[in-house]
Parts: C-alpha cells; structure tokens; sequence
C-alpha cells in the first residue's frame, strides 16, 4: 500500500517531467509543440510515426534532439532507390580472429533506439519491408540468426509530399503500421522570426540536458497502457473509426482495428502528457486526425472536391 | 479488489443525489398541494375535503415523482452538475474493478480530493427551484388575497352526483332515499311507529344564512336573549312533578329520549 502510494505520488510529478521534456526541446525546436507531442505520444505507445513535410523545416534536428533528451541511441537513414537491406540491418563481414578468418555480424544503423528513415518512400520496396519488419517485429533476421533490437524501439519515418518521381510509395499495409502520420507545417512568422535569430549566430548548440533515462522512458510506456479510460470513451473512439467505413460518400477504404486500438492507446498517451490520470474525449478527437489520416482512402467525389483526409476527419468528428 | 474508499465515495455521491431527489420533490409537492387547493376552493364543498382532496393528491404526488427520480437517479445527474469532474468520475466508476493499476490508483487518490470540493448543490438547479418557490408564493397570495379581502367567489356545484356528499349541508349523517326502507327493531321496546318518521315527498327548503360578511351593521338591533341547547336533540328531559306526577307519562317520556336518540345514531 506504501509503495503504491508512492507511485501515485509519482504519478502527480509527471506533469512536470514532460513540461521540462517538451521545454529542454524548445531549446533546439521553435514552435512546433503539436509534432513534438505528437512524436511524445508515439515514443509513449511504443510505436512508429510518419512524418510528413517539405524539405528544410527540422525534421532530423527535432528527433535528433528528442532522442538526446530522453537518452536514446539516435540513427538516421537516408533512403536512396540504391540502398540496400543490409544497409539498414548489417551483414556479416569476414574478420581474422587468431590466425583464423571468421564471419561477425555488423549490426547496420536499425540497432539504435531511435531511428530517423528519411524519405522512406524513396527506398525500394525490398528495403522498405525490411525496415518495416524491424519496426514490427522489433526484432531483425540475418541468414539464419535472429537479433532482438534494443528497447525503446522507435522509427521516426519521413516523406516528403511533393518531387514524387523516382519514389516507391508505401503499399496501405505497411503504411497501417505507423501509429500515427505527423503533419509538419510550416512555422509562424514569429518562430521564424526566433529560427533565424537562433541559427545564424556564431554557436547555435544549445546543449540539451538529459531529463528521463531509457528506464524511465519504459516505465511511461508501461504507464501509458493503464491509464483507465471510459466505457462510453471508448465507445466515442469505435465509432469514429467505425464511420470510416460506413461514409461511403466520401471514403473508399476506411481504416482497421489496428485504427481503434492504436486511438485508444494514442488519447492514453495524450492524456498521459497532459498529466491527467484518464482519457477525456478531446483525447480522443485531437488524435484521430493523426491515428486516422493514412489509413483513410478517399473516394473519388472527396478527391474531386478536393478534400483532405483530415477534412473528412473533422466531418466524422462532427 | 478498489480500494474501501471509493465505493464509499461512490455512496456517498448516490446519497447526495438522493437528498437533492428528495427536496426537488418536496419543493414541487408544496407547489402541487397549493395549485390543487386553489382549483378546488372553486368548488362547493365543505372545508374537510377542501383540505382533503388536494392533500391526497400531493401524497400521490409525492410518492410518484420520487420513484420516478429514483429511478432517474444515474451518475448522470451529478457529471451534468460538475463538468469539472464529469469525465474523472465516469473513468472512476468505470474502472473500479481495475486491479493492480497504478493509474487507477492515482485517479481515485485524485478523485477522492476533488470530491472535497465539489459541491452537491450543483444539482439544485437554482433557476427551477426559484421558479417553484416563486410561484408556489404567487399561489399561496392568491389564496390569502381571495379569504383575506372576502372575495365573493361564485362556488362551482360538483358535477357529479356521487360525489354530492362533499357539499356542505349534505354531511355523512344525511340519509338520502325513503325512510321507509329503514329496519327498525322489533323488539318489545317500542321507538314508535314508523310512519312518525317518514317525510314523504316533502320538500325541506333550508336557508342558511347570514354569514359573517353579510351583516348589516345598520340592521343590528338590541340583542335578544336566546337561551342556548347543546345539539339537536335533548339529551335529557326534564319534568317537574307537578306537570307530570303520573309515572306512565315518565316512562313514556323516557322512552321517546331514548327514541330521539337512537333516531339520531342511525
């Protein structure tokens, strides 16, 4: 009983990890606050992100920034049409070991915690369900030996939405396995205004601190799973993902169980870095645009009118 | 297993519910009571039913209302009441049975505080509880305004007759139809001979009158010496000797006391 109300008591300072987690980042990222929580909440249900934005707007820096905060091993693949899967997992090189010549595994850039694949849709396909696999599985194959990846796992996928040409877009399947799709847009006038300030004196390293191990890190991720949550939330969530299937007039394909259970689990992480101890329904709705927005195949009429996954989202919701 | 605490606190909010069931019920029963009592002061009836009829609505009215509340009785009510927790609450209730959650745990930990300050006033809604009292007010001045000021109300005869004995005069001791259908006893006392006691086809026309209002001051004149019985019949006849010295004209006398008097508890 000691314990546990130790751990409540634990619980009431979490506010104020994730506040200093999400300042320490301000350091480094102007603005932007909506994708760093989002990417929080990915990193929280131990799951995967798409991240998607034009060129030149921080994407590396931020992940390389969060991954520095919360003491992760940070890697980054650039995806190119040559790159190869043993690019990414490792291969067995031949090393001379007394006198005798032996195969050693050389673990590729995926045995990190945090893995950056930058224009992911750029690699072949073969690459690509390499990579996916390890995010999957959490674990990669090389010949006949298996390697369990370090925890947290978590591979931060980038596209870019326009230069299409030459790309190898993701199949719906394996797009249904990131968590969320993050949005990055273009920052505020203002938060240019800072960038630019930032970025153009003589030294613009910030030195940010470590402020949770990869410990702590695993115990939030447990956390996340049992924060309790509303049966009539719940139902709220079902439904949404529910109607994606059902408006037919302007969606094709609507989105999976995967959907339900990945927007459960992303409003308890929501609700997590808000501090609260339960799942409210603004959780809810605020992460169904980035739980559901790739998994939505719209229709011709919607594409026709030129409607955006995330405005069929907000009709749903209504 | 959750913890002692919150199933109490879970009580507790279910009693508060209850309380607020309680007065809105009590409020809107005295408003009942009185609306009834105005209505049916436009009726000729006599003041025991005037008392009776709208007191027995508002029981029935009472009894009503709070099953149906009861029974309305949700969770609901006391979220409406305080968004703040609405959502807190739900969760709470909905994952009491949540074992070995330290997020449970902490949610009830916090609930448990907040309880602290919320208020099951919130339930009261303020603005139909006013509306009630005023116009329960608004009713009850009308009643004081119509007796105080001796509003002159023309009353509504009942329409139905069997519910003619609720007019004045028509007491429970009025026995309507022929007298002859009475069974009188036949034993070896004598009460007299029925058709004594028979009215026939005869009509009684009985004007009551005046009330208090409707004196006259200019019409008083001195006041006469009346000498005052107790009831309508004579409890007691006296005689004196010189009048009746013969014993049978005593018995006789006796007999028809104990007549009127039996007449009387039929």
């Amino acid at each position: 009983m000691g314990k546990e109300m130790e751990s409540v008591k634990n619980i009431e300072k979490l506010k104020e990890t994730f506040s200093n987690v999400t300042k320490e980042i301000s350091k480094v990222i102007v603005g932007q606050e909506e994708v760093i929580e989002q990417i929080l909440v990915a990193i929280l249900c131990d799951a995967n992100a798409l991240l998607e934005s034009y060129p030149g707007l921080g994407k590396t820096t931020m992940v390389k920034t969060i991954a520095n905060v919360l003491d992760l091993k940070f890697s980054r693949i650039q995806n190119t049409p040559d790159l190869m899967p043993s690019d990414i997992i490792g291969t067995y090189v031949i090393e001379e070991d007394k006198g005798k010549k032996v195969f050693r595994f050389q673990k590729g850039p995926v045995f990190a915690n945090v893995i950056l694949a930058d224009e992911i849709n750029r690699a072949t396909p073969k690459t690509q369900s390499a990579l996916l696999e390890a995010m999957q599985e959490k674990q990669v194959t090389v010949g006949n030996q298996t390697f369990e990846l370090e925890r947290p796992f978590f591979v931060l996928a980038t596209q870019n939405p326009i230069d299409m040409e030459g790309t190898y877009p993701l199949p719906e399947a394996q797009v249904d396995r990131f968590l969320l799709k993050i949005l990055v847009g273009y920052p505020k006038f203002d938060d240019e205004m800072e960038i630019i300030n930032r970025y153009t004196k003589a030294s613009a390293d910030a030195g940010v601190r470590v402020l949770l191990s990869k410990e702590s890190l695993t115990l939030l991720q447990n956390l996340t799973r049992q924060v309790p949550i509303a049966d009539d939330i719940k139902k709220r969530a079902l439904e949404i993902v529910a109607k994606t299937r059902t408006a037919k007039d302007l969606i094709e394909y609507g989105a999976s169980p995967r959907a339900s259970i990945g927007l459960i689990l992303a409003a308890k992480a929501k609700a997590l870095l808000d501090g609260r101890k339960y799942v409210s329904a603004k959780d809810v709705e605020d992460m169904a645009y980035p739980v559901l927005r790739h998994r939505l195949i719209l229709n011709f009429k919607a594409e026709r009118d030129g409607k955006t996954p995330d405005d069929v989202i907000r009709e749903i919701l209504k | 297993m959750p913890p002692p605490f919150i199933k109490a606190l879970f009580n507790e909010v279910k009693l508060e519910m209850l309380k607020i069931a309680l007065i809105s019920t009590f409020l809107d029963t005295i408003m009942v009571f009185f609306v009834v009592y105005f209505v049916v002061s436009f009726f000729n009836i006599k003041f025991m039913y005037l008392l009776l009829i709208p007191g027995l609505m508002a029981v029935i009215f009472f009894f009503v209302s709070i099953l149906v509340r009861i029974k309305r009785l949700r969770l609901k009510s006391m979220e409406d009441a305080n968004p703040q927790i609405k959502e807190m609450l739900r969760t709470a209730h909905d994952n009491m049975d949540a074992e070995n959650n330290i997020m449970a745990a902490a949610l009830f930990a916090e609930l448990k505080e907040k309880m602290k300050t919320v208020s099951s006033g919130n339930l009261l809604e303020s603005k139909k509880v006013v509306t009630r009292i005023i116009s329960t007010v608004i009713i009850v001045f009308l009643i004081i305004t119509v007796s105080a000021f001796n509003v002159n109300l023309k009353k509504i005869d009942i329409p139905f007759e069997k519910l003619r004995f609720m007019v004045p005069g028509a007491g429970p001791g009025v026995i309507e139809g022929n007298l002859t259908t009475l069974v009188f006893n036949e034993t070896d006392v004598v009460y007299g001979d029925a058709s004594i006691a028979k009215l026939g086809n005869e009509e009684i026309d009985l004007n009551m009158n005046p009330t208090i209002s409707e004196i006259d001051f200019n019409k008083i004149s001195e006041a006469e010496q009346n000498e005052l019985r107790e009831g309508g019949v004579p409890q007691e006849i006296g005689v004196t000797p010189d009048a009746f010295n013969n014993q049978q004209v005593l018995d006789e006398a006796e007999q028809a006391a104990n007549y009127s008097q039996r007449i009387k508890n039929i």
